[in-house]
Formats: C-alpha cells, sequence, structure tokens
C-alpha cells in the first residue's frame, strides 16, 4: 500500500534523558561554543560560582575576623591585604561572592516570573487588561532603575530581602514587555489556530505553544537581568544600603572610600564585580547568538 | 442518531477598512455522516472562509457577524459558549491544513503533540494509542520517530503528523483545508489515500476544501462548487463532472490538464478572476466571465434542481428544469 512510501526509519537523535529542552539544542550549543567571549564568559561564571560554593574552605580567614594587621598592603600573609579593622580582604571577596550571587538569582528568577506573567497575562488576553498592565509596567520605566532601587530599599531598609525585591520592581517591566511582544507575535501564528483547532484551552496553549516558544528571548534577557542586578546591587552597597550581616562586593569597596590610596581595597573588588558582570553579558550575548537563527528550526 | 453537519444560507460579514464585505452569502452545505464532500472553488471565492465561519474561526477583531444556521448534530454552533465549543472542535470536527510545519509547535516532538490531544490520562494507554495513530496515518511509529520534532521531518511526514492529531480527538467529521497543496504531486496522492483510508475505516464524515478537482474525484461523493462567495452547483461527484450544469463548472473542467492534447492547448484557464466581495450585487456573479451570458443574467438567476440532489445557480438548465426554490 501507498500508506509507508515517505517514511523514514527512525533512527535515534538524542540519547534517552538527555533531550534538549529548546529546538536544536545541540546546534545551538555548538553555536554557543563556536563564539569565544561567551565561552570565556561561562567560565568565569562557573569559576565564581564554584568559588562561592566552597568559600567556607577556600577562603584562608573568616571574613568578618578583626586581626592587629589594619590596612596593611597585599602580602604572603594576607594576599589582598587588609583593610581599616584588619580583614582579610581576599576572604571578603570569596565570601561575597555569596551574596552577590544569591542577590543576582534571587533577582533573575523573581524577574522572570513576574516580568513573564504579567507579560504573557497582557500579551494573551490584550485589550484593556493589556493597556492597564503595560501603563503600570511603564510607570516604573519612567523612573530610573538604580533611583527607584535606592528609594525602595531606603525606605524598607537594607535587609537582604528588600534589596532583592527593589531589584526585582526595577528590572521587572523589560521582562514584561519583551514576554508581551513574543506573545503577540505567536498567537497570529498559524500554530495557535490550529491548538484552538483541536480544541486545546487557553492554559494548554499558554503552557504548551506560547510559553515555550518564548523561551529564548527569555533565557537571553535573563542573563543579562543576573549581570544587571550584580551591578545594581554593588552600587547600592557601595552608597551604603548593603546588608550589614551580609558584606558584598559593593560592600568593600564602599569602605574603600575612607581611604582610596590603599588601593588593595577597591581594585579587586571592582575588577571581580566587572569580570561578573561583564561575563554575564557575554553570556547573554552567545545565547542571542545561538538561540536566535531560525535555521535551527527549520 | 447523528445527522451531521447542515449549514443553512450561512453568511459571513467582515469589517475592512473598505466597509463591511460579505465574502459568504447564503451558503448551504450538508454533510451527512460518513459522507465524503468537496467544496471546490478559484482563490478567493469564499471557500476557507465558510470553514472558518461555520466553526468560529474568525476573530472578532474583523468580524461583522455571521447570519444563517450552522448546526453540528442540531445543535446551533453560533450559541455555544467557548468551552462546550472546545468539546466540538478536536472531539467532534477535527480540521487538517495546509503548510503542516506552521501548524506544529516546533519545540515539541511530533509523538507529544499528538498526545497532548488524547483524552485519557493513563500515560502507557496514551502511548499505545499514538502508537495506532501513527500506525493509521503510515508514519513510522518507533519510539525514535515520535521523538523528533516538526523541522526533522519532510513535508508529507508533517502532514500526515497533522493528520494523526486530527485523529487522536477521535472525530466524527475531519475537515481539510487544502490539505494537500503545498506538497509534490507524489506525495499528494499518498497523502489522499490516507486520509480516504482512514476516513472509510474509522467511518467518519470528511469536508474537503480544495481548488484541485483531482482531489474532488478521488476523494469525494458529493461536491459543492464555489464562486464568489455563492455556491453555484451542487451534486454527485459523476454526475457533476460528467455533465455539468453550471457554466463556471464546465470552465473548470475544461481547465484541466490533458496529456493527451498537444501542447499549446494543454494549459486552459477562465478568463478574468473572481469579483471581489461586493462589487457584484445583483445578478449572476459569474457573467462578466461566463461565455454564454445573455441579458437575462443581470438579473439573479434561480437555484435549479435538475435530477436528484443536484442543483445549479444558473438561467440556462432553468429553461430545461424546473426551479427549486
Amino acid at each position: 500500500m501507498s500508506l509507508t512510501r515517505d517514511v523514514v526509519p527512525g533512527t535515534r537523535r538524542w540519547r534517552t534523558g538527555r533531550r534538549p529542552p529548546v529546538p536544536g539544542g545541540r546546534q545551538a550549543w555548538r553555536r554557543f561554543l563556536g563564539h569565544p567571549p561567551a565561552v570565556a564568559g561561562l567560565v568565569i561564571l562557573i569559576v565564581v560560582v564554584l568559588v562561592a560554593v566552597a568559600a567556607d574552605w577556600i577562603a584562608p580567614y573568616d571574613p568578618q575576623a578583626v586581626s592587629q594587621a589594619l590596612l596593611e598592603p597585599p602580602s604572603g600573609e594576607h594576599l589582598l591585604g587588609t583593610d581599616t579593622v584588619g580583614r582579610d580582604i581576599l576572604s571578603q571577596i570569596i565570601h561575597g561572592g555569596r551574596v552577590s550571587l544569591i542577590v543576582a538569582l534571587v533577582t533573575g528568577l523573581g524577574t522572570l516570573v513576574i516580568g513573564s506573567l504579567v507579560g504573557a497575562v497582557a500579551g494573551f488576553y490584550g485589550g484593556r487588561v493589556d493597556a492597564v498592565l503595560m501603563r503600570i509596567a511603564e510607570v516604573f520605566q519612567v523612573i530610573p532603575s538604580f533611583a527607584l532601587a535606592l528609594i525602595i530599599v531606603a525606605v524598607l531598609g537594607a535587609n537582604l530581602a528588600y534589596i532583592c525585591a527593589a531589584l526585582v520592581m526595577a528590572l521587572w517591566p523589560q521582562m514584561a514587555r519583551l514576554v508581551r511582544g513574543e506573545v503577540l507575535r505567536i498567537m497570529t501564528t498559524d500554530m495557535v489556530a490550529a491548538a484552538r483547532t483541536v480544541g486545546h484551552s487557553n492554559r494548554r496553549i499558554i503552557m504548551s505553544d506560547v510559553l515555550p516558544n518564548a523561551l529564548p528571548p527569555l533565557i537571553v534577557q535573563t542573563t543579562i537581568d543576573l549581570g544587571s542586578a550584580i551591578l545594581l546591587q554593588a552600587g547600592l552597597a557601595f552608597l551604603g544600603l548593603g546588608d550589614p550581616s551580609n558584606l558584598s562586593w559593593g560592600d568593600i569597596l564602599q569602605q574603600a572610600q575612607r581611604d582610596l590610596s590603599a588601593w588593595w581595597m577597591s581594585v579587586p573588588a571592582g575588577v571581580v564585580i566587572f569580570l561578573v558582570v561583564l561575563a554575564a553579558n557575554f553570556v547573554g550575548d552567545g545565547l542571542n547568538r545561538a538561540l536566535r537563527p531560525t535555521s535551527s528550526h527549520l | 442518531m447523528s445527522t451531521g453537519l447542515a449549514v443553512r444560507d450561512f453568511s459571513v460579514a467582515l469589517k475592512t477598512p473598505a466597509g463591511v464585505i460579505r465574502p459568504v452569502d447564503e451558503v448551504s452545505i450538508e454533510v451527512r455522516p460518513s459522507q465524503r464532500v468537496a467544496l471546490v472553488g478559484e482563490s478567493g471565492c469564499g471557500k476557507s472562509m465558510t470553514l472558518r465561519g461555520i466553526l468560529r474561526f474568525i476573530p472578532p477583531s474583523v468580524l461583522d457577524g455571521v447570519s444563517g444556521e450552522a448546526s453540528y448534530d442540531g445543535v446551533d454552533l453560533a450559541q455555544l459558549d467557548d468551552r462546550r465549543l472546545r468539546d466540538y472542535r478536536g472531539r467532534r470536527i477535527a480540521m487538517v491544513f495546509q503548510d503542516a510545519l506552521a501548524r506544529l509547535n516546533p519545540t515539541m516532538t511530533v509523538g507529544a503533540q499528538v498526545e497532548e490531544v488524547l483524552a485519557t490520562r493513563d500515560r502507557r494507554a496514551r502511548e499505545t494509542q499514538v502508537t495506532a495513530l501513527f500506525r493509521s496515518v503510515g508514519l513510522d511509529n518507533s519510539r525514535a520517530f515520535r521523538r523528533r520534532y516538526p523541522h526533522e521531518l519532510s513535508g508529507g511526514m508533517r502532514q500526515r503528523v497533522l493528520i494523526a492529531i486530527a485523529l487522536a480527538g477521535d472525530p466524527e467529521l475531519l475537515v481539510a483545508d487544502e490539505p494537500t497543496t503545498a506538497l509534490d504531486v507524489t506525495v499528494q496522492a499518498q497523502i489522499l489515500d490516507t486520509i480516504t483510508d482512514v476516513v472509510r475505516e474509522r467511518g467518519m464524515a470528511l469536508l474537503v476544501v480544495t481548488h484541485d478537482l483531482g482531489v474532488v474525484s478521488e476523494t469525494c461523493e458529493f461536491v459543492y462548487v464555489m464562486y464568489a462567495g455563492q455556491i453555484v452547483e451542487s451534486g454527485l461527484v459523476d454526475a457533476v463532472f460528467d455533465d455539468p450544469g453550471h457554466p463556471y463548472t464546465q470552465g473548470l473542467l475544461a481547465c484541466v490538464l490533458d496529456v493527451d492534447e498537444p501542447v499549446e492547448q494543454r494549459v486552459r484557464t477562465i478568463p478574468g478572476v473572481v469579483p471581489p466581495p461586493g462589487s457584484v450585487t445583483t445578478g449572476c456573479r459569474f457573467r462578466s466571465r461566463c461565455p454564454a451570458a445573455h441579458d437575462r443574467c443581470a438579473a439573479d438567476p434561480p437555484v435549479v434542481r435538475l435530477d436528484g440532489d443536484r442543483t445549479a445557480r444558473c438561467w440556462l438548465p432553468s429553461d430545461t428544469a424546473g426551479e427549486a426554490s
């Protein structure tokens, strides 16, 4: 019979349990690896995460422990010197990475969740719902994000949770706009029309058609948000709005203000912030290149 | 007992920047259970719009309104709320489209997309059902094949996946909108075989929308010929093709390629194009292109019952037969 003529025997494409979450995941990964800055960024991020996780074992001193060695320049004993009360700078940087990364992760996740939710609802239902939600997002957007975060933390207090909340407030509108645009685009595709013809509900269409297809730009935006969160948090801490019980990189910079001639207090922390933010942006850019091309869908 | 799809005097009005137009004008179609019916006509004559109007796929932003009746099993589809309408879509009336790639979700494996439509919650049962569906539409039913993504398949295979998705809801009526238009000729024939086979096996009704008369003669028993938003002729496929009553049907049939003829005479056309909706308000809409047009065509032609189920909307046959309406 003619039925089986254009059938090609299936070959095993992916090993079981290792299917990529996005279509053409393998090619996307290969494209990502072909972009050197992205790979460098990824390596830096991985190293920073590992160091932060293993801080207790790696750090030579307790970052809060004061000592008699006040404001000492780098030496064999204190590789990056000590601060005004004799605390080891290297240990502070190692432990400070934890705070910065936690802030980045929580903020990134919060932005992703709130931004996608608002954006998806606005794009899917459109009309008045869309108008109201987007005006709210614009209210947040017209205030510079750093100023907004500054006000929120100044009012609520410099607690790590409040700092994250403030950063999410500053970053969610952009994510919401991005998701809304993607949803609007996907909703007009034949794919969604076809999903309606088989009687799928709105929920099912959002979950299995709209969100997975909007994922690549979301991933990219999230990596960029991670970098922004680290930078904004460091900025807040630099102005003295850091959580005093959890020293971050920005807090080290804030202490360094008191004596700028002690370069070993300001430069290393500054360099680390610079590297991590740059790395996050490189990774974002690499993901952008890797996930965008539609050739993987052909 | 199911009575199938019954559409009576169905009109669709759309809002356009130029005003309200009626691309579908008092169309009456009937698809009885396990009957195979074709809706045929040129591009732009309202075939797809008829389907979309019946199944309510026209977005409210452009829809001005529908009139007439479109009912399934005696239930007026226009009266259903969204939730009840969803029960009809997919479970009772399923659709197959052209351009399968755009209709499939690029982020899901084809197996998962078929599985999504199945009603049962039991994973094992779903898997066996998907396997059976893939086999019935002529696809490789191995696990590896079901885990492929749409972009990894050929056009013909994608179309088969789309058919499998349509069948997954176990519908009573399969509506195929130009199901083979984007495919090459050999694959077209195979897909048509598949569609007719599954429709026969499952005792389903079939409504094919196409401009391809070959598709009509191969798959269907009954045909409606549509022109400029109106049904101009209807009847059993064999009878209509043997002895078309309406000049438009005659023209369409004359356009079919005949390889036996000399090359220069093979391609024939009907001169002119379908008038845009709203441009012809009275009289026969085909008269500007009709070789047999005469004075009377300026007045609305009657719908003539030729014999049995056959009707034609034309003055010519009305001279020899009694009027239907």
